[in-house]
């Protein structure tokens, strides 16, 4: 002790003459066993002095002013040092350190399918967000946080309505009618995840994910590349999201309290015309139209003398400020024999929809137990009770009506006591429904009582046995139930045709109900040799069986003067039943092999049996490898200062896609007793094809993985190419057989592309600024549709197509020119390019792109002492949007509200207008059909969204420890305050409802009265003692 | 020891692989759901199937097939509020027409199920008389859909001198291979040879379902369709020679219950299993039913009308808001609770008869009978026809105002026209590309099918 000091004292002070009036501080960093270590960073706190260690480890800080600093050191490996340091007037002080590895990041492991890896051995494509990553954005449903943190991940966000789900594609989509979203595994359970399992009922399917609470995941894993998804064999194709949830690692008791309010906004909303906007509008298409005296309205529901004085803004009435609020709280402890986790959590959102919401109950209990060094133990087990408190939306009402047939000349209510033109009384304060009750929100919402149910358990209980220090075999089981119940009620008047025998109103109730099962169970063995002290090697074999049932109680109705179906106990569960069930059973293994830490190798094989595919196909084989090289531990690269990591790694595998619904290879009838004649009768219903099989996609991807500058600056590129065969199609059949439709697989596509990811850490002082950016690139091309022609893939609305060599869902319009100063008439092109007034269905054309150029976020996170700032831009570079209702909305006048757009339209002959003349007429437009599709509705689809602001303040020091708690956070957000747009929609981020499968792969970018996103102001406060 | 233990693991896991079969297979189960295997072991089964067929076709022939046929002629006016009807009797329909395509898809899986009876029936036990019954009913609907289908999406039979010009997909298979168009010659070929031996086949009495006498009237009403006078002539008098039916008093071939002069009809049992929706509901102009979609034309009602004792005149049409702006003519054929369509019926065989004696210049005073017994019933008085082609005129007369909106008038038109009588309907060229329908989008699904050109009807 003394000898140092006196050392430094010595050197000082022989120093000291050759400085004169700045100080300095040097010195020599070594590692544990004495050697040098060089680029370590040393940095003098709260100023800007810093510098790296030279090939020796030695470093020198100079121009420095007298008084009491602290000097960091810090290297990737190990602990980051700190000493104080008391720079003395005219003296120059040495300062010498150790510094020690650091064990958790050298073993910072990543979890991959059916195990764990080390990091740094990683040589597939996988990207890793934690837990902050995924509550900083204020979400029910923890996949909206992932947007524009994973480069090559497209997240869109699902819209508005309280717990809609998003859009995830990994890489571009590679399917037509099969899934295409990405396998998603919790804490090893293969959960159920069926969009479509309630229809699109309401303009909404619902959310599989919605049941998972965002705040019990600990990380989630991004598996990208085959050799990464390999291992999941015939499901992984469209790549694999891996979910763990909290343990409780780490020692002592802890507990955690957060909660989260905020209010919801719509994003935009729509411009549309009030009363007397809309019969100017209407008066002057009549009399374009060469019509005399006083117009008829359509439908003629309102006069028009009665509507001169109604004006009823609908949307006002459909949207309002919703409230959210969340509340956490959780327990966890971690001691040498087991850890453990507990969390409970409520969540209610109200929407900015008027009566919609979403509130859920979560509770979960993890344990992790080790009885003794060869025997462990591990408990999952969670519970999701959920409310969906529903509205119509979109096509079937609520905000979409308002944006479309509810006109503003309406009324809400009858204003006095009368009878109307077909005899039925009305008292003054009614529901005015003359225009169907779908064209009064208000009455729709207020007469129609709607709840989603919602019971989801996600469990798993798994038991390893380790008989060697290197050897481990686990037994694993997990299990995911969801019980679901619809639950619509109408109230007497919602439907004025339902009347009882003397005239008096009815209501009607609707029961549906289904269950579904999803388990699946496997035994792996993992043993890791080490052949020399250069060569390692883990072996991984298992086998595994999932199995899946879904009980469909179909949905029960019957006409209720008063209660609901539920409450008054009329349902009988087991009728109306048609279960549908499938199974997998697989065996794989895997090799990974490291050789001095620097070369690593990985071969995987999975063999998968499907109960989906024909008796020629049930089994599958799928193999994969990759390598990869961490050429920053070679020694010419060693001791670069500006390169502190560099990996290159590669991959190629085959995976495949079986997403499609059960029972395809059985050829079926169906019994009918009371037909023709009142004879019973059978007929052909499913006509099968014993032959099909899974989708094919073979995948080459290679990676490089960098640190420059002591890792100020850190990132990947990467670069695939994917091919898909044997796509599954549900294809349109010609009438002429007497089918619609069967499965085949048919066709072939590939996708490509890169991505690009760069984390800098631009500030390191006292005050830390750290950027994120990502963005990638998908191509995406269609290669073969067998012998069938565009039309054969039906599912796609309003008009996108498969069509060779375009991506997939392209849109196919006719193309449209302009308006005719003229004559104010729309121009079209036909086939050949010429121009005419006519809308042909025959002259469509491929146009526009699906999908985006490229996507991607740029996260800034800044830091300085107890506050912390950061915030989310994501954006979305080219691609389009096709505004479908528009046409509508803009085109002939007719019994759908117009939007203010409308105002540039023609009215005299050298009018240069974005709009024709107003008409009644759609002849006029081209076609007597007021919905022809054209490309004047398709619009570019790039936008910058500010995604989120957070402000945050930490309470540190004193006043924490007299609260005797550990930690204290309160955070501002704000989410899409900003959008940046190109598009003359709502909202160019667009999740709206589907009706199957190929409809959501192939209409991602249509938009038709779909609500927009929600802008909200949360805050969060978070503590820990 | 470990590896021991690992291969052990490999071995346990593929020895469960296999026995994996069974956990692997799961048959679709549920309500009123059956394997094919156990669909079909029996004569009752074959029925059921059979049953299948008639319940389709009641659909196909309930009306809106028929119609198609009415809005491309003279007999209705524009459409009121049916945009697919609109685009049809403008002839200018497209490939997007929504009702065409539902229309097209229930003929051919009417054709589709009548395949599978046919393929199937020599595997079940039965005797040799049911089997011919089974065979007879399957080609008979698989003729009279093919028949129906290809005069409505393809010119007429002696567009030119071969009939070379494309007509409709023929199927005779259940399967699922592309479907290509064969020409109107094939066609006609392939409807006569089923017709025949269907003929063979059929008893003599079925009930209410296809019997001999139905394939007779079918075969008579093609070779019209053919400009085959002789054959035309052979089948009709065959089919009234029998006595078994008698014309109507009333004029209502078009009501509830069983008509006497039926050959072939859709039958409704009651209010609940209507088959009749798509003439009712279109047609229907009495009571709460102010607004029709179908109407006669001002020039058929004068047609109609123009002789004022023509019952037919008084009791099928009502013209509504008479000189004033809303005028039209309203359509009272139809006006009951449910329906009755008859397909084939002894007054249509009465009128070929006519006809074809009329082209062959012979037996005049058979002709002139039957143009009377026709003219009588509806109150007309008796006409002296001494002439093949004043037999002739007399017959397209009577048939246009006896078969008013059965689906009849634009394939008679298009005869006349093939035979040159005729040159325009509704002022436009009787073989204009749009006075056929379009077949549906689905039908291009393979690549090489070909569409109908559309337009030059205007």
């Amino acid at each position: 002790m003394h000898k140092n000091y006196f050392k430094l004292l010595l050197i000082g002070l022989l120093f000291w003459s050759s400085s004169a009036i700045a100080q300095s501080i040097s010195g020599e960093v070594l590692d544990e066993n004495g050697e040098p270590l060089p680029t370590v960073a040393v940095i003098i706190k709260g100023t800007s002095a810093n510098t790296l260690t030279d090939f020796n480890g030695k470093f020198s800080l100079s121009g420095l002013a007298p008084g009491n600093v602290k000097v960091t050191f810090s290297i990737m490996g190990y602990k980051t040092a700190e000493r104080a340091v008391d720079i003395q007037n005219g003296v120059n002080t040495t300062l010498n350190i150790n510094m020690k590895l650091d064990k958790e990041q050298l073993e910072e492991v990543v979890i991959v399918g059916y195990g764990v890896k080390r990091k740094a051995e990683v040589t597939n494509s996988i990207v890793t967000l934690d837990t902050k990553d995924l509550t900083d954005i204020p979400t029910p449903s923890f996949e909206n946080g992932m947007q524009g943190k994973a480069s090559g991940v497209q997240v869109i966000t699902g819209s508005g309505i309280a717990g809609s789900g998003s859009m995830v594609r990994i890489r571009g989509v590679a399917s037509i009618s099969a899934g295409g979203d990405p396998l998603y595994v919790v804490d090893g359970v293969i959960i159920n995840q069926d969009y479509f399992s309630n229809g699109n009922g309401g303009g909404f399917n619902t959310n599989p994910l919605a049941a998972i609470n965002p705040n019990d995941i600990e990380n989630v894993t991004i598996l990208k590349d085959a050799a990464a998804t390999g291992i999941y064999g015939s499901r992984g194709s469209n790549g694999v999201i891996l979910i763990s949830t909290k343990r409780g690692k780490g020692k002592g008791l802890k507990f955690e309290f957060s909660t989260r309010v905020g209010v919801t906004n719509p994003t935009a909303k729509p411009n549309m015309l009030t009363g007397s906007e809309y019969l100017r509008m209407y008066e002057e298409a009549w009399v374009n139209d060469g019509n005399t005296g006083t117009p008829t309205l359509p439908g003629t529901n309102v006069s028009w003398e009665e509507a001169q004085n109604i004006n009823t803004d609908w949307v006002d009435q459909t949207i309002r400020t919703g409230f959210k609020q969340k509340y956490d709280f959780g327990v966890s402890n971690g001691k040498e024999k087991y850890n453990w986790y507990t969390g409970v959590s409520y969540q209610n959102d109200n929407s900015y929809l008027a009566g919609n919401s979403y509130n859920r109950i979560n509770g979960r209990f993890n344990l992790d137990y080790r009885f003794n060094e060869k025997w462990e133990a591990s408990l999952s087990t969670s519970l999701a009770v959920a409310n969906n408190n529903r509205i119509d939306a979109a096509w079937s009402g609520g905000l979409g009506s308002a944006m479309s047939t509810a006109l503003p000349i309406y009324p809400i209510y009858w204003d006095k006591d009368t009878i109307d033109k077909f005899g039925n009384p009305h008292q003054k304060g009614d529901y005015w429904q003359l225009a169907g009750t779908g064209n009064n929100p208000v009455a729709q919402r207020e007469l129609k009582d709607w709840t989603d149910r919602e019971i989801r358990t996600i469990n798993n209980f798994s038991v390893t046995y380790k008989p060697g220090k290197n050897t481990f075999i686990k037994a694993f089981g997990g299990l995911d139930y969801m019980d679901f119940t619809g639950d619509v009620y109408e109230k007497p008047g919602f439907d004025l045709s339902n009347v009882d025998t003397a005239g008096g109103q009815l209501g009607r109730a609707f029961l549906s109900k289904r269950e579904i099962y999803s388990t699946n169970v496997n035994l792996t063995a993992t043993h890791l040799w080490d052949l020399n002290e250069n060569s390692h090697f883990t072996f991984l074999v298992g086998t595994e069986y999932q199995y899946n049932k879904v009980n469909n109680f179909g949905t029960k109705s019957n006409n209720a003067a008063f209660a609901p179906i539920s409450e008054s106990g009329v349902y009988e569960r087991n009728d109306l039943n048609t279960p549908d069930q499938w199974a997998f059973a697989s065996v794989f293994g895997r090799v990974n092999y490291n050789f001095k830490g620097k070369y690593f190798a990985e071969a995987l094989f999975r063999t998968d049996g499907s109960s989906k595919f024909g008796e020629n196909y049930k089994y599958g084989l799928f193999p994969a490898i990759s390598a990869g090289w961490v050429v920053s531990n070679e020694d010419f690269l060693k001791y670069n200062p500006t390169i502190s990591f560099l990996k290159v790694k590669a991959s190629y595998g085959i995976n495949g896609n079986s997403n499609i619904p059960n029972g395809r290879t059985y050829n079926t009838y169906r019994i009918s007793n009371t037909g023709y004649n009142n004879e019973p009768y059978i007929y052909p219903d499913l006509r099968n094809n014993p032959n099909l099989r899974w989708e094919t996609s073979n995948t080459f991807d290679i990676a490089l993985e960098y640190g420059l500058f002591g890792d100020r600056i850190t990132g990947e590129f990467a670069y695939y190419y994917k091919t898909t065969n044997d796509m599954l199609l549900e294809v349109t059949l010609q009438k002429a057989n007497g089918f619609d439709k069967w499965w085949d697989n048919v066709g072939s596509v590939y996708n490509t592309g890169l991505e690009l990811s760069i984390n800098t850490r631009n500030l390191v002082g006292n005050f830390k600024w750290e950027t994120n950016f990502n963005i990638s690139r998908n191509y995406n091309e269609v290669t073969s549709i067998g012998s069938y022609t565009e039309d054969a893939v039906g599912g796609g609305t309003n008009d996108t197509r498969v069509v060779v060599g375009s991506p997939i869902g392209t849109n196919y319009l006719v193309k449209y020119v302009g308006v005719d100063p003229e004559n104010g008439r729309p121009v079209y092109l036909d086939k050949e390019g010429n121009e005419t007034y006519d809308w042909d269905p025959n002259n469509r054309v491929v146009t526009g792109s699906v999908l985006p150029d490229a996507i991607g976020g740029i996260t800034n996170i800044f830091h300085y002492s107890n506050w912390d700032f950061s915030f989310l831009f994501v954006y979305t570079i080219g691609g389009n949007i096709y505004d479908s209702s528009s046409k509508r909305q803009l085109g002939a006048v007719s019994d759908w509200n117009m939007r203010t757009d409308i105002y540039d339209r023609w009215r005299q002959p050298g009018d240069q207008t974005e709009y024709g003349a107003l008409t009644l007429d759609p002849e006029n437009h081209g076609n007597s059909d007021y919905w022809i599709n054209t490309d004047q509705w398709l619009h570019d689809g790039s936008y910058v969204r500010l995604r989120n602001v957070s402000l945050s303040y930490n309470i540190n020091g004193n006043a924490l420890d007299k609260m005797k708690l550990n930690s204290f956070r309160i955070t501002a957000i704000a989410t899409n305050l900003l959008t940046f747009q190109n598009a003359p929609v709502l909202d160019p981020e667009i999740a709206r409802d589907f009706e199957n499968a190929t409809d959501r792969n192939m209409s991602p970018n249509i938009t038709y009265l779909t609500p927009p996103q929600e802008k909200t102001f949360n805050l969060m406060i978070q503590i820990g003692f | 020891m470990k590896t021991f233990k690992n291969i052990f693991l490999v071995v346990a896991g593929l020895a469960v692989f296999s026995s994996c079969e069974k956990i692997l297979t799961f048959e679709p189960e549920g309500e009123g759901i059956i394997l094919e295997e156990q669909a079909l072991q029996t004569k009752e089964d074959l029925q059921k199937l059979l049953n299948s067929v008639y319940d389709v076709e009641a659909n196909f022939l309930g009306g809106q097939n028929q119609n198609f046929s009415e809005l491309l002629a003279d007999n209705v006016s524009l459409p009121n509020n049916n945009d697919d009807y609109q685009q049809i009797w403008r002839h200018g329909s497209n490939f997007f027409n929504g009702t065409v395509s539902n229309v097209f898809a229930d003929a051919y899986r009417a054709i589709y199920r009548s395949n599978v009876v046919l393929k199937d029936m020599g595997r079940i036990e039965m005797s040799a008389e049911e089997m011919q019954r089974f065979e007879g009913e399957a080609l008979f609907i698989r003729a009279l859909n093919h028949f129906v289908i290809v005069r409505q999406f393809a010119q007429p039979y002696g567009f030119n001198t071969n009939n070379t010009q494309l007509g409709i997909g023929v199927k005779t298979e259940p399967t699922f291979d592309p479907v290509y168009r064969e020409s109107v010659n094939d066609v006609y070929e392939q409807i006569v040879a089923d017709l025949k031996n269907a003929e063979a086949k059929l008893p003599e009495n079925n009930g209410i379902y296809a019997d001999q006498f139905a394939a007779k009237a079918l075969l008579a009403k093609v070779y019209l369709d053919m400009s085959d006078w002789q054959n035309a002539y052979d089948y009709a008098n065959e089919v009234i020679s029998s006595n078994r039916y008698t014309l109507e008093d009333s004029l209502d071939r078009f009501s509830p219950g069983t008509s006497t002069e039926a050959i072939f009809e859709v039958v409704s049992t009651n209010s609940v299993d209507e088959r009749g929706l798509g003439f009712k509901n279109n047609y229907r102009s009495d009571g709460a039913n102010a607004s029709p979609t179908l109407r006669a034309s001002k020039e058929l009602y004068n047609a109609a009308t123009a002789d004022t004792n023509d019952l037919r005149g008084q009791k099928w049409y009502r013209l509504i808001g008479a000189d004033t702006p809303d005028e039209f003519v309203g359509v009272a054929k139809f006006d009951f609770s449910y329906i009755n369509v008859p397909v084939l019926h002894l007054t249509e065989m009465k009128l070929i008869r006519a006809e074809t004696l009329g082209e062959l210049n012979t037996n005049l005073s058979q002709g002139e009978s039957d143009i009377n017994d026709i003219r009588a019933r509806a109150g007309l008085n008796a006409l002296s026809i001494i002439s093949g082609t004043q037999l002739k005129d007399a017959a397209h007369l009577e048939r246009r105002l006896e078969m008013v909106f059965e689906g009849d008038r634009v394939h008679q038109l298009k005869r006349q026209a093939v035979n040159g009588d005729v040159t325009e309907i509704r002022d436009s060229p009787w073989d204009c590309a749009g006075m056929v329908i379009q077949f549906p989008n689905s039908e291009g699904t393979v690549q090489g099918f070909i569409f109908n050109p559309e337009g030059g009807c205007n």
